[in-house]
């Protein structure tokens, strides 16, 4: 069964948001997704990295499947099972069979993104020995006990076989836990209608707005294949539930301001880079790929080109309704949001003031390096030792001005050079 | 006839681990002609890429594809991300060499 995500899915198109049966997402790529996790686990260490990754998959995954089940009038376990499994493929994740009771069972799983995208991209080069599949864990989980009608975090779930080892597939064991209650709380479309503020206009609207409506278009009738996989732009991509990231980031956060104080703004600055990361890899693979090129023509490097690129993608990605409020070439950029989909998390679900993300300030500073530091003609360098000299040489500094999640009315930063 | 194609074929911008592969249309205006060709070598044409401004093939026995930027002639092999490692360069090689042979109709 292929599931249409378009039967769940709602824009806010006032904030360049979208959610999928009532939970917000986002489009992530492989290079992102993987750096991500690894910002997690080099924060806690690996073993605490990966409970804390699965279980705000598990989290995530359970307000998403409870919304999706209840919309799609689905009542019997098979029903749900399968509806979880045809969703996870569409969303670019790989493919689960779910052969789980009420009690547990074994998932086996194929293509799955984050085991998959390791060893495409570092399965070469890197030996590993612990499981990638955080995500796909969790979302089993979060499946049996929604197919069952159970209470979330009565079941767990550990993988027990990665391919990132070498081995031939996935496998996640599912099995009733004794653990406390788990509280599967996320944004939904109507807390973020209450809270998100009016939207405005930034500068260069008219070169950003058709550009967004060209990557929408394209974006909305891309899902996964029949393996779960979603090949577009040169990378693999996901539709991703948006509290996953968030829930993982507050979560790390929480832990090393009770246990270690002294370390917070260290890890405040490894989410910073995971922003740059998904600048430079994301946005900088999609204006180099062939897809970009067919819409609006290949990069001239012209540094205001990339800019408004950027910020359209951001929007077509569901990051929020970023703006441009001023630019200088080779000097200054001023990037307003109303909000972002982690500072909206920040500000619904977390305590008020503490935010946990580094996407817009990171993004901030991978714009500027990829305006000013790529050579685009005739042909670019998106790669490995790019981003690092790109880290080495950095001459932009970036400072958040606003911080929706702190309560002021917008996201705010500025990156100018040092 | 001679060949549509550039001799130039390279790892392309993004490539990751031989997967993705670029040439280039001689004469950027007959990617259309190109893309006409293509098709009637029995590549599959996957649709819902036009509205972009792609002419998008894929190889039904593979699973590769290729990717033709319609305004600029460029040409992107991307072969199946299942393709083992080991023949990855091949197979690049193979499809280039087959899409040399493509004559405009």
């Amino acid at each position: 069964m292929k599931y249409d995500l378009d039967l769940a899915r709602l824009h806010l198109a006032e904030h360049q948001m979208d959610f999928l049966a009532g939970s917000p997402v986002v489009g992530h790529c492989h290079h992102f997704n993987l750096f991500w996790d690894q910002t997690m686990d080099d924060a806690l260490g690996e073993d605490a990295g990966r409970r804390v990754r699965t279980a705000a998959a598990h989290k995530s995954s359970y307000k998403f499947l409870r919304g999706l089940v209840d919309a799609a009038g689905a009542v019997s376990p098979v029903e749900r099972l399968h509806l979880a499994g045809a969703v996870f493929s569409a969303m670019g994740h790989g493919k689960l069979h779910l052969a789980v009771g009420r009690s547990g069972g074994l998932v086996r799983g194929e293509q799955l993104h984050y085991g998959f995208g390791w060893r495409e991209k570092y399965g070469k080069t890197l030996t590993r020995s612990s499981p990638a599949d955080a995500f796909a864990t969790g979302f089993s989980a979060a499946a049996t006990e929604v197919a069952y009608n159970l209470d979330p975090g009565s079941r767990s779930a550990h993988e027990e076989r990665c391919v990132v080892d070498g081995s031939a597939g996935c496998s996640i064991r599912v099995s009733a836990t004794a653990s406390d209650p788990m509280i599967p709380l996320g944004v939904d479309p109507e807390s973020a209608r209450d809270v998100l503020p009016p939207s405005f206009h930034g500068q260069y609207e008219d070169r950003i707005a058709p550009m967004v409506s060209g990557l929408r278009e394209f974006l909305g009738s891309v899902s996964g294949d029949e393996r779960g996989v979603i090949e577009a732009f040169g990378v693999l991509v996901t539709v991703h539930l948006a509290d996953y990231y968030n829930h993982a980031a507050h979560d790390v956060l929480d832990e090393i301001a009770r246990d270690k104080p002294g370390g917070v703004e260290a890890f405040r600055g490894l989410l910073l880079e995971a922003g740059r990361s998904c600048a430079f890899h994301t946005f900088g693979g999609v204006l180099s790929s062939p897809e970009w090129e067919a819409m609006a023509g290949a990069p001239s490097g012209d540094p205001l080109e990339i800019v408004t690129g950027c910020v359209a993608l951001a929007r077509a990605l569901g990051f929020g309704r970023w703006a441009i409020e001023e630019f200088e070439p080779d000097r200054r950029l001023v990037l307003t949001s109303p909000s972002t989909y982690e500072s909206l998390f920040s500000r619904l679900v977390a305590a008020q003031g503490c935010e946990a993300g580094g996407i817009f300030v990171g993004a901030g500073i991978g714009i500027m390096q990829l305006a000013h530091g790529v050579t685009w003609q005739p042909r670019p360098s998106i790669d490995a030792p790019l981003y690092l000299q790109l880290a080495r040489t950095n001459p932009w500094h970036v400072e958040q001005e606003s911080s929706f999640a702190a309560g002021d009315v917008l996201d705010r930063i500025v990156v100018t050079r040092r | 006839m001679s060949c549509m194609l550039a001799p130039e074929f390279v790892r392309d911008v993004g490539c990751r681990a031989n997967l993705l592969w670029r040439c280039d249309l001689v004469r950027a205006e007959r990617s259309a002609a190109f893309a006409q060709a293509v098709a009637a070598r029995g590549f599959d044409a996957v649709p819902e890429a036009t509205r972009l401004g792609l002419a998008v093939f894929e190889e039904r026995q593979t699973g590769h594809r290729l990717v033709v930027v319609l305004r600029t002639g460029r040409v992107q092999v991307r072969l199946d991300a299942m393709t083992p490692h080991e023949t990855r360069v091949d197979e690049a090689r193979r499809l280039f060499a087959c899409l040399q042979r493509v004559e405009a109709p």
